[in-house]
Order: C-alpha cells, then structure tokens, then sequence
C-alpha cells in the first residue's frame, strides 16, 4: 500500500466514524414514514394495481 | 483515538467522492434531492430505451388491453416492494444498499446479494448494448449497407469502449448525454403514441392478437404480467443509490413509485402497442417502420446514445458495488471498472442473448421479489425502522449484524426458498408452468411465502436469542475491524 492509500484509508476510518457519531444525534434523520403513509401505499400502490390486474384477468 | 488531523484538498474531495458515489454514510445536510430533484432524476433513469423492449415481450404473450394494465400494474408494484424494503433504509440512514442488506443477511451474506446485484448490472448492461448494436445494424442497412451480425458485435464492442470511457471520466459525464436524451426519448414517446393512434387507433389496436399467443390465455396474461413485475424489480439494485441522496422519508419512496413504476409503465406500453401494430417485438426493427427511413433512423439513434448512456450508469454502479469485496478494494479505480465490464464481452460474442431478453427479465422478479420481501419484514416490521449504522461496518465476530459466521441462514434460507418456488411456479426460461401460478402468479407467493416464514424464524430463533441486534441501542459503538 503507497502512502498516498495509507493516509486515504486513514482519513476513510475517521470521517466514518465521525459521520456514524453524527447520524446518531438529535434530528440526524428523516423521521420515518407514518402509518398514514403506509395505509395509502398500501391502497394505493399495491390493492389499487391487485384490483386492476384481478379484473382485468 | 488521536485529533484528526487537517487534511489536504485533494484528501478532501475523494473523501467527499466517497460519502456521495461510494460507501460512507451520507448525512442529511449533504443530500441533493428534494421532490423536483428525484422527480426529474428519476425520469431520466426511468424513461430509458429498454422500455421499449419490455413492451415489446409483452406484446408477445397478450394483446392491448391486458397488457397495458400489466406493464402499468406490475411495473408499480415491482416498484412499490423493492422501494419499500430498500429505500427507506438507505434514504434514513444514507447508506449503500448493500450495506443496507448486511443488517438482514449478514456481512458475508450480504455479498451473495452483491452477485445477484451485479448479474443484474451486467445483464441489463449487455441487453442494452445489443439492442444499441442491432439498431445501429438496421440504420446500416437502410442506408444499403450489409445486414449482419457482425454489425452487432462490432457496435457491441464500441459501445462498450464508449461506456468504460465515460465510466473513468467520471460519472458527471452522463450528464451530458442524460440531457439530450431524456428529452429525446420524451419526445419519440410522444409521437409513437401519436402514429400509433392515428395509424390504427385504440380499437384498431385492441383487436390485434398477440404475436405468439399461446393456448392458455391465462396463462399469457401471468407472464404478460411478471415482465411487468420484472421490469419493476428490477430497480432494486439502482434506489439505494438514488434514494440514499434524497431529503426525506416520502421523497425516497413516493417519486420513485411515480416516475420508475407508473411512467415507466407508460413508456413500456409504447413498446406494447408499437410491437402489436408492426407485428414485431424488436424495437430496433419497427421504428423504421413506425418512423420511416427520416425519422426511423433518427429515433434509432437516440435510443442508441441512450443505451451506452445507461450502460454507462450500471457499470459505474457495478463498480462501486464491487468495492464490497475486500480483494477488490486495493485495485485502483479503471481496473476495478475493466473487471465489471468483462463479463459484458458474452454479448458481444454471442449477440443472441438477447433473443433470451425475456426470460432474463423474469429473472430479476425471481431474485430480487424474494430479497425485497425478506428485507421489508426485517427492516420495518422486525426493526422497527431502527438500525445500528456503526455495525453495519463491523467485521469484527462480535458485530451485531454478524449473525452465524457472517451469514443469516435464516434470512438466506427464506430467499432461496422464494426463489426455488418461482422457479417451480413459474420457469423464467422455459415458460413452464406447476401449481397455482395462473391464479396467484409467480411473484406474490416468492415475496409472501418468504416473508413469513422469515418472520415467524426471525421472531422464534433470532429476537429470543439476541442474535442481529434486534432489540440493541441505536448508540453507535467503537469500531474494531471496520469494513471499508
């Protein structure tokens, strides 16, 4: 491994962990979807399609 | 730990290159895409010239009306599965989506999931090269020029040259080549419909039969339908990509779903109604006919700018993947890219691959219908939404996502079973069918049967045996063999 890699390497493993520290504080995430969400990707995106697919069968 | 130390410029960008391209996690001030922003990328990547393919296998099996509601209906709900058990998690914690796949099949295991991923790369990469190499072929032949397959494999060879050109540049290439041709094939998409309609109109076009129909018209429909299925799933490797680069929860989910399933859908039925009207399935071939020597010619060119372009984009994404493997790390950048694109050479030797087209497109529900399945119960139903990111990068045998010598039997076990029972279903190759496959299709028991089973081992064997980390902190934890 040349220098140039070595340092790159070194840098990678810091930067993850400073990144992974910072992922785990207060607002570091998009808040997951709600349940709304899921009870309209449910009806929409998969039942509505069923629907179509079983009708026109 | 030591002070981090100031780092150079140069240090600097590559690091910042491996938060966006590569496989550090990407944090939320970092990411570019609102809604506009995944709207429009999405297009770009949905609306591309194998659209025209897909309807055109469809237009194979079943006539207008049945294959309009399973190229839409099935490219939506390929869509809707593979985001909702991938793109949620990579867009939550900004992460690759095979590190993703670690959490559920383990640091080894999740590596079996890279060579589907992969397969999935190169398959498409060759499809698109031969359908560029045959368009470019007819465009020859037009103009007097010889017909032959030698024309093909010559194109084949080009294009590939041109893709791994644009690969090594850098991915901002495509840019360029992304904003003559999305608007281009917008464009030819829209006047398809226009000749399709004012040729023979919807009537015209429903009463045309399918150009192989089969005995059983269940049967066809079923299979119609698993293309669509097909093409949806087969977005599963490319939207952790995209999806881990966007602002919010919905913005990972719902314009994935509108531009990749819907208007993707739309797009494919261009190929549906085109192919049931010229009585070809071959894009390549009845664009001439559809467009005339000006304009056919014209259309073909663009659909082959876009297929190196996009050959390009899933051999930059191969790459990227193929820096999972630990041999492969060291090798610098253009010979990691030269590896990928090896196994694309096949086509170029054998250019009939892509009369198999069909068959690799049920392959991807195969693979991919029974890892979204198992991925969407263990993130969100087992995990609660939660992951551990630092152990997603812990080699070390204590790592939560360790599981059995780096594998989930469970997890793995459940795919293979998924996958078996297509296959048994419905053979992706062959096209024979056992079992209730004309009432049930393929797909829905590969995702549901699995999905189950998963559950009930995960939650027996699993959960009670703290093995995965299922009920640990989120806290990150010090890493002692990290993985990247």
């Amino acid at each position: 491994m040349s220098n140039d890699d070595s340092a790159f390497s070194r840098a990678l493993h810091e930067e993850l962990n400073r990144r992974i520290h910072e992922l785990a504080g207060p607002d570091a995430t998009p808040p997951p979807m709600t349940r709304g969400d899921a009870l309209l990707v449910l009806a929409l995106f998969v039942l509505l399609p069923a629907l179509a697919i079983w009708w026109f069968a | 730990m030591t002070a981090t130390e100031p780092r150079s410029p140069e240090l600097d960008a590559r690091i910042r290159e491996e938060a966006l391209f590569g496989r550090l996690p990407l944090l939320r001030s970092e990411r570019e895409y609102s809604t506009r922003g995944i709207l429009a990328t999405g297009f770009t990547y949905a609306v591309a010239a194998w659209c025209f393919l897909i309807g055109g296998y469809a237009a194979k099996v079943v006539g207008a009306t049945q294959g309009v509601v399973a190229l839409i209906a099935g490219c939506v709900l390929g869509v809707t599965i593979s985001a909702a058990a991938s793109a949620l998690a990579c867009n939550r914690y900004g992460i690759e989506q095979i590190d993703f796949c670690k959490s559920c099949f383990g640091q080894t295991g999740a590596k079996l999931i890279l060579i589907f991923y992969i397969l999935n790369q190169i398959g498409w990469t060759g499809m698109v090269l031969v359908m560029f190499g045959r368009g470019l072929g007819n465009v020859v032949h037009a103009f007097g020029g010889p017909s032959s397959e030698w024309v093909t494999r010559a194109a084949v060879l080009a294009g590939l040259v041109v893709a791994y050109w644009v690969v090594i540049r850098g991915v901002h290439v495509l840019n360029v080549f992304n904003s003559i041709v999305t608007p281009g094939l917008l464009i030819a998409t829209g006047l398809l419909f226009y000749v399709i309609f004012r040729d023979a109109g919807w009537h015209g076009i429903a009463a045309r039969a399918p150009l192989e129909p089969a005995g059983d018209a269940r049967l066809s429909y079923v299979t119609a339908l698993e293309y669509g299925l097909g093409a949806g799933f087969s977005w599963w490797p490319g939207i952790g990509f995209l999806t881990r680069n966007t602002d919010t929860q919905r913005n990972s989910f719902y314009p994935q779903v509108l531009t990749m399933g819907l208007g993707m859908g739309v797009v494919c039925t261009t190929g549906l109604l085109a192919g049931l009207l010229y009585r070809r399935y071959d894009p390549t071939e009845w664009m001439m006919q559809a467009g005339g020597p000006v304009l056919g010619v014209v259309a073909l060119l663009l659909v082959a700018i876009a297929n190196v372009s996009a050959s390009a984009m899933m051999m930059y994404t191969a790459a990227l993947a193929l820096r999972h493997v630990r041999a492969l790390r060291v090798l610098q950048w253009r010979w990691l890219c030269l590896l990928g694109f090896v196994p694309v050479l096949g086509y170029a030797i054998f250019p009939e691959l892509y009369d198999r087209g069909s068959a690799f497109l049920a392959y991807n529900a195969t693979m991919f219908a029974p890892i979204s399945g198992v991925l969407l119960v263990d993130y969100v139903l087992l995990r609660r939404q939660r992951l551990n990111v630092s152990q997603l990068y812990e080699d070390d045998p204590a790592g939560h996502y360790r599981f059995v010598g780096g594998f989930n039997p469970a997890a793995l076990g459940c795919m293979l079973l998924g996958q078996v029972l297509y296959i048994w279903l419905l053979d992706p190759v062959s096209l024979n069918a056992h079992g209730p496959v004309r009432f049930l299709t393929a797909s829905a028991p590969s995702v549901l049967l699995p999905m189950a089973v998963y559950w009930l081992i995960a939650r027996l064997w699993l959960v009670r045996t703290g093995m995965g980390g299922y009920r640990a902190s989120e806290r990150p934890i010090q890493l002692r063999r990290p993985n990247i």
